[in-house]
């Protein structure tokens, strides 16, 4: 492991590390032939001797290359270039393909996004997450079960009187009526909710307060509603 | 002049030998073949074809270090120094060697 990272390391500076290891085998080869002169040798004969001596200073370099050469880094950088010269080539082709790849990406980041915040994230707001639970209610009619109860306000009263478990509760219904009057009404989404449902949230109304127990009173409470 | 047999080294030998020349001091790579050859009696004559490679591969290794620094004769050479991991290694090899010694020496021995 140790060996790969210094091989890394080498890899990225094997420029230098060659100028290195030609003037270091220079060094050398002057040696060579400094001793082979003081050893009776002709001056002129000195190189040759060296040379000999020495082996051939291109096998040499090109075997100690192979130390810092990593073939799977050199193939990967030599088809990057061959890629990227490829692309440069073809500006049609390449801004095709990356407008497709954007494209790809953008929508779905986009739709990651969304879905992530819609149904994996806890709502913003919400008080605390971890123990808020929808009570769904079944009921057996004529031997079928059915999902479709709950949405009663006596059911939510009941629930409200005869059980301990949970430390709050609230019930809503969601309905689309139409608001406003003449011209100007539209169809918009309304919910029926009861005081209690604020209590889940940390959000604050931007104006005025919202509408408490006491205000939420049957069989005619105060007329309140939350924009 | 009769020139002493050219000895070829075993394999992993030229690690052990460079490590030991550099245990006693740094020296450069034609200061290493020159120890090499004289303290063996000429009998090694290190390739520097494979010298230059093996120290490569020593440092990659960590076993030496290489510095640039100038010689007596102020010139610039690059002289290598064994590091710690290197000396742990020198000592292995060498108790390796020396088993590898005796047993062949055991396998050579007149039956």
């Amino acid at each position: 492991m140790r060996e790969f990272l210094s091989r890394l390391v080498d890899w990225f500076r094997r420029d230098r590390l060659e100028r290195e290891l030609a003037e270091e085998m220079r060094f050398h080869r002057e040696l060579a032939e400094r001793d082979a002169v003081a050893q009776g040798v002709a001056t002129d004969d000195a190189p040759s001797v060296a040379r000999r001596r020495f082996g051939n200073p291109t096998a040499v370099a090109e075997e100690a290359r192979d130390r810092w050469s990593l073939p799977r880094l050199d193939q990967l950088q030599q088809d990057v270039r061959y890629a990227i010269r490829g692309l440069r080539r073809a500006p049609g082709f390449t801004a095709t393909a990356v407008i497709t790849l954007a494209l790809g990406i953008g929508a779905n980041v986009a739709m990651f996004g969304v879905v992530d915040r819609l149904m994996f994230r806890p709502y913003a707001y919400l008080r605390d997450p971890g123990t808020v639970h929808r009570v769904y209610l079944r009921a057996t009619y004529r031997g079928k079960e059915d999902w479709g109860y709950g949405g009663e306000f006596a059911r939510y009263l009941d629930m409200r009187k005869f059980t301990t478990s949970f430390s709050h509760l609230a019930g809503f219904a969601r309905q689309t009526l139409a608001v406003g009057t003449g011209d100007a009404s539209r169809e918009r989404r309304v919910a029926t909710v009861s005081a209690s449902f604020f209590e889940f949230f940390d959000g604050r109304p931007a104006l005025g307060r919202y509408f408490v127990a006491s205000e939420d009173a049957t069989p005619r409470g105060a007329e309140v509603s939350v924009l | 002049m009769p020139t002493p047999a050219k000895r070829d080294l075993l394999p992993g030998l030229l690690d052990l030998l460079i490590l030991k020349s550099l245990s006693a001091q740094a020296m450069h790579g034609y200061g290493i073949a020159q120890y090499l050859q004289s303290a063996s009696r000429d009998v090694i004559q290190v390739q520097e074809g494979s010298l230059y490679p093996a120290l490569q591969r020593m440092r990659q290794k960590g076993w030496i270090k290489a510095e640039w620094g100038t010689t007596r004769n102020n010139q610039r050479a690059r002289f290598y120094t064994i590091t710690t991991t290197g000396r742990r290694q020198l000592g292995e090899e060498q108790s390796g060697f020396a088993e590898l010694i005796a047993a062949v020496q055991r396998v050579l021995r007149p039956s």
